[in-house]
């Protein structure tokens, strides 16, 4: 069973330049347990589908299932979420913000010890005016677990973190997913935290989902670069599955068809100055990713 | 859920002093001034006959007034309009259902309302207790009609449903507009144009309009003996339910991409 299963989503927005579609037909599947990262540049429609998942937006079309269930009030009781900036009422401390919340959710929770996880005990009773956009962070997280959740969704939650910070975010999380079997869905812009504490990834572009699977697997898939000239005879020859890269081209081939590629430019008369296999990380692949879907 | 919104009122002291206590202050310092300062008993009198009966009932047709329902309607807004305001939804949603959410909403400023009209009720009843004994005379109350009580009970139910009605209405437009000013001045502004509209056309041009002030006022005239309710109270409750239906329909489909 997944955790959460969308299917089909799709969402329109009006503004005053026309209809913009924000999420396409997009159907997607995060399994249970395990930190789940959602890519995307600016605009590709991941606080869109993260408020859908959350119900603050509605759907055109489509589904959205969480823990086998359909998204409705009682299935969200088991969500946690954190969505966009973490604003909140500037009025209350966060150990009433968080009474309001575990009322709002009619359970009865001890603020203090969340508090204590998140590092925020010793402001527990400061008006929230007056916390950094860390803090405000760390609370946003103290909030989205407030319910003992099975499924938490954190958008950009390292925002206006140290890097100390950071890596404790890296270490609670991890410690979600290990320890109490919490599935993470996350969003972020840190690629390279991403590779870090994600199980999985998937990569949106414009609404649509452009690739998605496990991060071992898509950081090891790698591809041939190629510093061969005449470019355009090494592209002619690769077909699809050649794209200018650098000075060079990359080929997406397996290692086993590399020979024969090799002695066919040279058929070609290509000259190759240089051929070796990148291993990519994930920027590389979002950047690949997202920019052959413009 | 209820306990959570008293509670951000709570916190919210300039709307929860403006919106809901200072009325009922205002009314009871008033009632000192004019009943200890200006008004001078004759000379020589030992008793003071206070009419304490028709002194509430006037005190409770604060419900009514355009000026008042501007300082309900900013206590209302402060309910209505916080999570636009401070991009509360965001954390409430996904915890309840939203119609849960509205009425919640509404329950609060319904006990806010009520312990409000409570207190101008207290204020004025020691006023016109306390200013005779401040001028030295014994107080006596001079008008305890038989069915007071009960008249003083359905005065109060009139009152707070004319304030439910305009907690409806700010309700809906804060839905609506999503901005706590409108939620405040266009229910003040639509209060204001029917008082104005009976001003200038007449109360019996006027008592037809199927508007809530006016349901408020015949049901006040039919305590008095005059008219029947029937109209009258359908029309207030639908003032309370219609806005209120409207603004859970609009709610419940509106999309919170930015509160």
């Amino acid at each position: 069973m997944s955790a959460i299963e969308l299917t089909g989503i799709t969402k329109r927005f009006a503004t005053s330049s026309g209809p913009v579609l924000a999420l396409d037909n997009l159907t997607l599947s995060v399994p249970h347990g395990g930190v789940f990262g959602l890519l995307g540049p600016n605009g590709a429609g991941k606080s869109t589908l993260l408020r859908i998942i959350a119900g603050l937006v509605r759907a055109d079309a489509g589904a959205v299932r969480l823990l086998g269930e359909g998204a409705g009030p009682a299935a969200r009781r088991r969500l946690g979420a954190l969505i966009d900036s973490p604003l909140f009422y500037p009025f209350l401390s966060a150990r009433e913000l968080l009474t309001v919340l575990a009322r709002t959710s009619q359970i009865s929770a001890d603020p203090l010890p969340l508090l204590q996880l998140v590092g925020l005990d010793t402001a527990a009773d400061r008006p929230i005016a007056g916390f950094s956009l860390g803090m405000k962070q760390r609370l946003g997280i103290a909030a989205a677990l407030l319910t003992d959740p099975q499924v938490v969704i954190l958008d950009e939650p390292t925002n206006g973190l140290d890097p100390e910070g950071i890596a404790e975010m890296r270490t609670l999380l991890r410690h979600l997913t290990d320890a109490r079997g919490v599935t993470v869905l996350l969003s972020s812009h840190l690629l390279d935290e991403v590779e870090r504490i994600c199980d999985r990834v998937a990569i949106l572009s414009h609404g649509r989902l452009v690739t998605e699977g496990k991060v071992s697997d898509l950081v090891r898939s790698e591809r041939l670069w190629l510093d061969a000239l005449p470019i355009a005879a090494v592209l002619a020859r690769l077909g699809d599955r050649g794209a200018p890269h650098g000075e060079g081209v990359v080929a997406g081939i397996g290692r086993d068809e590399t020979p024969a590629l090799i002695a066919a430019l040279v058929a070609d008369g290509v000259r190759i100055h240089e051929a070796r296999w990148l291993r990519p990380d994930l920027e590389q692949i979002f950047l690949a990713e997202t920019r052959g879907s413009r | 859920m209820i306990l959570a919104e008293i509670l951000k009122l709570r916190r919210q002291r300039a709307a929860l002093f403006w919106g809901f206590l200072f009325l009922p202050l205002f009314m009871t310092l008033l009632a000192f001034l004019l009943g200890g300062g200006l008004l001078k008993p004759p000379p020589g009198a030992l008793v003071s006959e206070v009419r304490l009966f028709r002194s509430m009932i006037r005190t409770l047709s604060v419900s009514g007034n355009p000026i008042g329902q501007l300082f309900y309607a900013i206590g209302g807004g402060a309910i209505f309009a916080v999570e636009y305001r401070y991009s509360g939804w965001r954390h409430l949603v996904p915890r309840a259902a939203r119609e849960r959410l509205l009425a919640a909403k509404f329950a609060a400023f319904a006990l806010f309302a009520a312990i409000s009209l409570l207190l101008a009720l207290a204020g004025d009843v020691v006023a016109m207790l306390v200013i005779p004994f401040v001028q030295g005379l014994h107080p006596v109350i001079a008008d305890t009609p038989g069915n007071a009580a009960a008249t003083l009970l359905l005065s109060s139910l009139i009152a707070f449903a004319e304030l439910m009605a305009l907690g409806s209405l700010v309700m809906l437009v804060a839905v609506a507009t999503r901005s706590a000013m409108a939620a405040i001045l266009v229910p003040f502004l639509f209060a204001l144009a029917a008082a104005a509209a009976g001003a200038y056309l007449g109360a019996d041009a006027v008592r037809s309009l199927p508007l809530p002030g006016y349901a408020a006022d015949a049901l006040r005239h039919w305590l008095e003996g005059q008219g029947s309710p029937l109209i009258a109270a359908l029309t207030l409750l639908g003032w309370i339910a219609l806005p209120f239906a409207a603004a859970v329909a609009l709610f419940r489909r509106q999309d919170l991409v930015s509160e």
